[in-house]
């Protein structure tokens, strides 16, 4: 009896080992690693994936100036503002142009744009930290630079993403603007003078983002400093050289990355990589008679009248004008386009027109629209010197470098002498005409908003140039700044209530 | 080597057999009709020798002691065992077993329903076929306290299920499925109805202990049919149902459509214009003039000419119809000496009620054992499903109900978009058009689970299962040329191919001991566990075609190869785990089960893997004690008591990675962060369960209660948090937070009448559960969930808040309509960018007079209004029969559960643009200010909207009477004499009658799709 127990006793013993050695044989069977994506060790411990990091970097970043997002910070300016149908629509939009009560830190337009640009701060500051060449942290540096310029203009104080000392509470502008510097100084002098790929951005690029930080610091962080950001364009300038005819800027169908362009984000007319902006840009008469008519569009914003019109008076054959804005909206075919079902009849009053794009027309929806967007060219620094010259009391010299340069080119090439502007002009004229020229020079370029903020302007011509925030009557001085989101000051330990901005 | 063992120990025992008083034992084995069973199991207990009955029932075994004891077993039958005590005839007659209720497959063991100290409800056979339904999930609706379930109307979809709340915040509110032994979490309704023989809903943690790692939400374990021995059965079962909308139609007609136009463009910025024009100007001129007049844009010259001609056009009924729908169930079953089979063909055709949308499904499936040898018995489970659905664009059933009831269908029924007024939206495809779309959905389920199970001595038994679930779904679309979707996009056709496969396995292996001594008896078991779940699809999208002729047949044919996309991706997941369970019972009196298990799963990180999950239950039959004899009131009195912890596990794979995929873009590739930070530590999911239950059983079983009380904690739970974005990353799936659910449940069967000819029982169950977090992460007392189109609005739900309902609704709380009395106050609050008028919705102010914030409407002002849980649920069910008629009626219920009917919203959106509630005929005017509708106004923006306060929240409380079913069973001498065992005919009703307030289409389906009533005949026959 012993035996045939023991022997089968033996046997279940054999029977349970092999069943439990297969379990504890595969003590990896819990490992499950992603088949299509690298983990965070495996992206930034490695250059070749680094660079591809920072690659897809310059996409997102872009991508704040794609579809409605190239638009918002041009609305509730002097030089834009939305069309009746999105006010009639959308409230919380509405209210980036008219600061009303809806202009608040709930206000999920403003805080989708927050949003947007700090995951690409973050990442640009983890490629910084890991970088093991000095091209590559250049690259990172001037990316996250851009960015913090930026969102420091426009919505103040903000957080420090510096992975050797984080500070995610919002730091004093003198800070922010000291580390915007350091990078663009780092990158300024670890970039090449050129790109094969014009997605990075060069030397020159950088020298001039310095420049335009120096001169757009807000005084009280003590950076301002005319005499550093002209030494910074001085250093790039000879470099570039303006392009002789201004339309040809924004013609889709010459090769955009011009002799002009110091940096341009780069699109094209395929999805994910059309700019879309002109589906926010064109007139909604045109799109609802013809959808693939490359001006149709819906309305989101439009030029105020200061822009369309009053900026214009006098400057008889100027050819930005033409250019730069659309008041004939026959179709190509001949149609003329009738105001829609909304009733709004600006939608057939003067359009934003550099964002069309010709390439589209008859073949595919305004959507696809894809011209390059310009982040700085030339014509922009040698405003900017100009104005820096004059504020050094060098008037002279800056009324020269504008009617030689930009001007000249605005009227073909030669400068109509009743058109150049004296030379008797005064420091004070010389600063208040400079912030209208650069308007015609720049319009819905995504300067005017800073230009207004650094010379202390904005709600003072907002509230007079734009026809809803003048309707309104509610825009007051805090307004300068937006309000740091509230889904920001709920979500991050180191924001609080008491640290929004006041007013808000 | 196993066979080697088998014949060392077969020669072992003969050669020792023979030392004892060996003698030889015969006999006839019968059933309870003293009808001979052949193939009958004869086992000397502890030995492993035997025999088998033969064709008489007769068997004859050598070798038994005068101790031993004999063990008759037959599949679909009892085991009897019969001391030997000297006999030497012992005739014996066997029981039939109800075994798929008293047996339940579990992972990798079967056990004895008795033995589940826990919290069980079962649902048989019979109350499946109550309702002419093709899921599981649907007719289990109403069945089963603690269950809530909540159905889809469209063909072929997927009612959901919630067991005793929501126990997790996000992740894995599904219970799991487990379908012989085979753990499922979707397609388990690709099962044939017909197949199943009974379900289990296992509720606390020790019934869902012996599934730990997956069954935290609770378990619905489905066991399907099995042979039965003797002769062979054939079953057919069909029915025929007519299926159609019933409440469709709540929104105005073309009529009330213009007039309230009207009204919302008096009410509006267009008025005040006018009149600021024409100072003198009256209300009928502004109307005919500059609203009616030639000129005028606010009327389309189509809309003016059908308001003329009193037309009105539905085209919701244009793309509709009545759907039939029919379902077929072949099966064969029989068993012989050693075997059982039970074979089964179905067959289902759904309509869907949009044209063009159908659902096929075919099914087949074998359930087969077989008893090789006296101590090893093997069997498998195996069935296949094809579900081919024929899908219709989802924009057809949309843009239909969204479509003006004053334009013309024959006027306009090619055009591209529609229409209101003369805003013809490129975003409002024409729905016939859009029913041009092709999309066809093929899903393929093979479910095999195979098992071997050996018994080599007495009470001991070893079981291994190995079983597969393979999932392939193929699914293809066209958009043809000549139609919006395709213009909008700039596109010459389009073709999608997306092939997804998920294959999953999974092998247990457990072994069982069970013994009694005395007045013990005691179950151990140990078991082990592997599981793997792969995933793995293909996409294709191609654009432009030199023609639509081909369909989506032909991708090469594209030729926007920029536009030519492609896509892939597999993901893996594992599991392993352990179990230890020993079920005690001391006298039929006492119960005791208790329970470890070891689980760990590929989802959490090194160190984080495994967790431990311990349970305990006790029960006490009452019943059985002696002092309880001499009474016959109760016929069972069972207290029950439980208390254990489930894991859960079922977030997103590597969520403690942070992970960057490549991105095309720029002709060039990229690295891009998926926007999920990676969580190390991550890890189980945990839910303490402690459940008290009695089961009452009394006047002769006439009538049984069944109570039970749970109140679980869930801790460490799983949740994907938003993250402020200057981490760099959008979200991150965190263990945080803690949450309780308690409740009760209580289920009554009665019979009222049963005599000869008359009998009627009534049966109800009613389910409460009460949810509420009672910590969240750190010190923090709200976590916002922010979507929205930038992800930065605070939703409605899914926000969590301390001692709240994880359902609460969060949102701004209706005020009062505003009268003209109201302005002053109205016009001293600040409020954010609205100008409001009588006849508005006002929200409420939360703070007093003199509180920082009084007098602003601000988010500070938003509160939670309400939750969606229902105070209770639930369903009740009766039966009369008279004779061989019988009239079933099943009804469900819930009541207090809050919904927010986005459609509903939409339609008191007021500005005649758009499609309108009939509630808006009731709407404020400054005639009629006694009324709780708000005013029409085409300047929609400037004022709240229904959905931004708690004014358009609805009541979801409703009873329903789901099915009623008038049957005729033919008398067995009529079904014999046309050869048949028996034979029932029916009709029945599915959805018939709802009670409800609800505005929307459904309380219960939400807005999807209106109601859908089917009315069905059937008719079941056996040979």
């Amino acid at each position: 009896m012993k035996t045939i127990i023991n022997i089968k006793y033996k046997f279940w013993v054999v029977f349970l080992c092999v069943a439990m050695l297969e379990l504890v044989s595969c003590s990896e069977y819990l490992e499950e690693d992603p088949y299509t994506s690298l983990t965070e060790e495996e992206v930034y411990g490695n250059e070749e994936n680094l660079k591809l990091l920072i690659s897809g970097l310059y996409t997102q970043w872009r991508n704040t100036r794609q579809d409605r997002s190239a638009l918002y910070m041009v609305l509730g300016s002097d030089e834009g503002k939305q069309g009746g149908q999105q006010v009639q629509e959308n409230n919380t939009q509405a209210a980036l142009d008219k600061y009303n009560g809806a202009m608040n830190p709930f206000n999920s337009t403003l805080a989708g744009e927050w949003n947007k640009r700090w995951p690409v701060i973050s990442a640009a500051a983890k490629a910084v930290h890991y970088s093991p060449s000095d091209e590559l942290k250049a690259e990172a540096s001037f990316i996250r630079a851009s960015i913090n310029f930026e969102l420091a203009m426009l919505w103040g104080p903000i957080p420090i993403i510096d992975l050797e000392d984080m500070k995610e509470s919002r730091q004093p502008l003198s800070d922010v603007f000291q580390f915007i510097i350091n990078d663009l100084e780092f990158a300024s002098e670890h970039l090449p003078l050129t790109q094969d790929d014009k997605r990075i951005p060069t030397k020159g690029a950088a020298q001039a983002l310095l420049g335009k930080v120096y001169m757009y610091a807000p005084e009280e962080t003590g950076l301002r400093d005319y005499q550093k950001a002209v030494d910074y364009f001085d250093m790039m300038i000879p470099n570039y050289a303006l392009i002789p005819n201004y339309k040809d800027l924004f013609d889709t169908r010459l090769d955009q990355n011009t002799s002009e362009v110091i940096y341009a984000f780069q699109f094209n007319n395929m999805s994910p990589d059309n700019n879309m902006i002109q589906h926010h840009a064109g007139s909604r008469a045109v799109a609802d008679m013809d959808s693939n008519t490359y001006f149709g569009g819906y309305d989101l914003a439009l030029p105020t009248q200061y822009y369309y019109e009053t900026i214009w008076e006098g400057q008889d054959g100027d050819t930005r004008r033409e250019v730069s804005i659309r008041y004939d909206f026959t179709l190509p075919d001949g149609r003329e386009p009738q105001i829609t079902w909304t009733g709004q009849s600006d939608e057939l009053e003067p359009h934003i027109k550099k964002f069309e794009d010709i390439r589209t027309q008859g073949e595919q929806n305004f959507w696809y629209s894809g011209g390059l967007v310009y982040y700085l060219r030339l014509a922009d620094i040698l405003l900017c010197k100009a104005e820096c010259l004059n504020e050094l009391g060098r008037t002279g010299e800056a009324i020269n470098l504008v009617n030689n340069t930009v001007r000249a080119r605005a009227y073909g090439g030669t400068l109509p002498a009743s058109q150049a502007w004296p030379s008797g002009t005064s420091q004070a004229e010389f600063g208040s005409a400079i912030l209208d020229e650069r308007m015609r020079e720049l319009g819905f370029e995504g300067w005017r908003r800073m230009d207004l903020i650094r010379t202390g302007h904005f709600v003072e011509y907002v509230k007079e140039r734009n026809p809803w925030a003048k309707e309104s009557g509610t825009i007051q001085d805090f307004h300068k700044w937006y309000p740091i989101p509230e889904s920001e000051i709920k979500q991050n330990d180191n924001i609080n209530e008491e640290d929004q901005n006041p007013g808000y | 080597m196993e066979k080697r063992i088998r014949l060392l120990l077969t020669v072992s025992l003969l050669m020792f057999s023979g030392l004892a008083m060996a003698q030889t034992v015969s006999g006839v084995v019968t059933d309870e009709d003293q009808v001979p069973l052949p193939g009958v199991n004869v086992i000397i207990a502890g030995k492993n020798t035997g025999t088998a009955t033969d064709f008489d029932g007769r068997y004859e075994v050598n070798g038994a002691n005068a101790d031993d004891v004999l063990t008759f077993s037959y599949i679909g039958f009892e085991t009897k065992k019969e001391p030997v005590q000297g006999r030497q005839e012992i005739n014996v007659s066997l029981k039939i077993a109800s075994e798929a209720l008293d047996e339940v497959v579990i992972v990798g063991a079967s056990v004895k329903k008795g033995d589940l100290t826990g919290a069980v409800v079962n649902v048989d056979e019979e109350v499946l076929e109550e309702r002419p339904v093709t899921s599981i999930n649907e007719a289990l609706q109403g069945r089963a306290s603690g269950v809530f379930i909540q159905n889809d109307p469209s063909p072929g979809g997927n009612a959901s299920i919630r067991i005793r709340g929501n126990n997790s915040l996000q992740y894995g509110g599904n219970p799991i499925f487990v379908i012989d032994g085979i753990v499922m979490d979707g397609d388990f309704n690709l099962t044939n109805l017909n197949d199943v023989a009974s379900i289990n809903v296992l509720k606390d943690a020790s019934a869902t202990a012996l599934y730990g790692s997956r069954g935290a939400n609770g378990v619905v374990v489905v066991t399907t049919k099995k042979g039965k021995s003797g002769e062979g059965q054939i079953s057919y079962k069909t029915w025929m149902g007519v299926q159609e909308f019933t409440n469709e139609d709540i929104t105005l007609n073309a009529n009330d459509i213009f007039d309230l136009r009207i009204d919302a463009l008096v009410n509006s910025h267009v008025a005040d214009d006018y009149f600021a024009a024409n100072p003198n100007a009256s209300r009928d001129q502004f109307i005919n003039e500059e609203l009616l007049g030639d000129n005028s844009n606010w009327f389309a010259d189509y809309e003016k000419e059908s308001y003329a001609q009193g037309k009105n056009y539905n085209w919701l009924e244009e793309v509709s119809r009545s759907a039939i729908q029919q379902n077929h169930a072949l099966s064969f079953s029989g068993g012989g000496e050693k075997n059982s089979y039970y074979l089964s063909f179905g067959y289902i055709d759904q309509d869907g009620l949009i044209k063009g949308s159908s659902n096929k499904r075919y099914t087949g499936r074998i359930n087969a054992e077989q008893q090789i040898k006296p101590w090893l018995k093997v069997g498998t489970n195996t069935s296949y499903t094809k579900s081919v659905y024929d899908e219709v664009d989802g924009s057809v059933f949309e843009d239909a109900r969204g479509a003006n009831p004053l334009l013309p269908i024959e006027r306009y029924r090619d055009t591209l978009f529609l229409a209101w007024g003369n805003n013809w939206d490129i975003n409002a495809e024409n729905p016939i058009n859009s029913l041009k779309i092709e999309k066809d959905r093929i899903r393929t389920k093979l479910a095999s689970s195979n098992y071997a199970e050996a018994k080599p001595i007495e009470g001991l038994t070893i079981r291994t299962t190995f079983a597969v679930d393979n999932v392939k779904q193929e699914y293809y679309e066209y958009v043809p040329r000549d139609i919006q979707q395709a213009k909008r996009d700039s596109y010459l056709g389009r073709a999608i191919h997306n092939l997804d496969y998920s294959n999953y396995y999974q092998w247990d292996n457990s072994i069982t001991y069970e013994t009694d001594f005395g007045k013990h008896d005691l179950t151990a078991l140990f078991s082990t566990s592997l599981s793997k779940d792969e995933f793995h699809y293909t996409n294709v999208l191609a654009r432009d075609f030199p023609t639509d002729d081909f369909s989506y047949y032909d991708l090469g044919g594209a030729f926007d190869k920029p536009n030519f996309s492609l896509g892939s991706d597999k993901s893996a997941a594992t599991l392993q785990s352990y179990l230890g369970r020993l079920n005690y019972n001391y006298d039929n009196r006492y119960f005791l089960t208790l329970t470890g298990r070891y689980d760990g799963s590929s989802r959490f990180y090194d160190g984080h893997k495994w967790g431990f999950f311990p349970s305990v239950a006790a029960s006490w039959n009452i019943t059985n004690e002696q002092f309880m004899e001499s009474q016959h009131v109760f016929d069972l009195m069972k207290l029950r008591v439980g208390y254990g912890s489930v894991g859960n596990q079922n977030i997103p794979n590597y969520a403690f990675y942070s992970l960057y995929n490549p991105v095309y873009s720029n002709e060039q590739v990229s690295f891009v962060s998926s926007g999920l930070r990676g969580t190390p530590n991550l890890t189980w999911e945990k839910q303490d369960q402690f459940n008290l239950g009695i089961d009452l059983s009394l006047l002769n079983n006439r009538l049984s209660i069944t109570a039970e009380y749970f109140d679980i904690v869930n801790s460490n739970l799983l949740m994907r948090r938003t993250l402020s974005t200057i981490t760099g990353y959008s979200a991150a799936i965190e263990n945080i937070g803690e949450m309780t659910n308690r409740g009760v449940e209580l289920t009554i069967n009665g019979v009222i009448i049963d005599n000869d000819n008359f009998h009627w029982d009534v049966s109800a169950n009613f389910s409460k559960d009460k949810n509420k977090i009672t910590k969240l992460y750190q010190d923090v007392d709200a976590i916002y969930n922010f979507g929205g189109f930038t992800g930065t609005d605070i939703q409605r739900t899914g926000n969590f808040f301390l001692e709240e309902s994880l359902n609460s609704i969060y949102m701004w709380e209706f005020d009062r309509i505003i009268q003209p009395e109201d302005m002053d106050y109205v016009n001293g609050l600040e409020l954010p960018g609205k100008t409001l008028q009588p006849g508005d919705i006002l929200p409420k102010d939360q703070q007093e007079e003199g509180e920082e914030g009084y007098g602003v409407i601000d988010e500070d002002d938003r509160v939670i209004v309400g939750k969606q849980d229902p105070k209770f649920y639930g369903g009740f069910s009766t039966r009369f029969s008279w004779k061989n008629l019988s009239l079933n009626s099943v009804f469900t219920y819930s009541y207090g559960a809050k919904k927010i009917s986005g459609y509903y919203e939409g339609l008191m959106s007021g500005t005649g643009f758009g499609p309108a509630h009939t509630d808006m005929l009731n709407r404020w005017t400054p005639t009629h200010m006694d009324t709780s509708i708000p005013r029409a106004t085409y300047d929609n923006a400037q004022r709240f909207g229904a959905g931004d306060t708690s004014w358009g929240l609805q009541d979801a409380s409703y009873l329903r009477l789901s099915t009623i079913t008038l049957s005729y069973d033919l008398p067995g001498e009529f079904a014999s004499k046309i050869g048949m065992s028996s034979l029932r005919l029916y009709v029945s009703g599915n959805n018939v009658l709802t009670w409800t307030d609800y505005k929307g289409y459904d309380p219960e389906n939400g807005d999807w799709y209106p109601t859908a009533r089917m009315l069905v005949t059937g008719l079941d026959v056996t040979f």
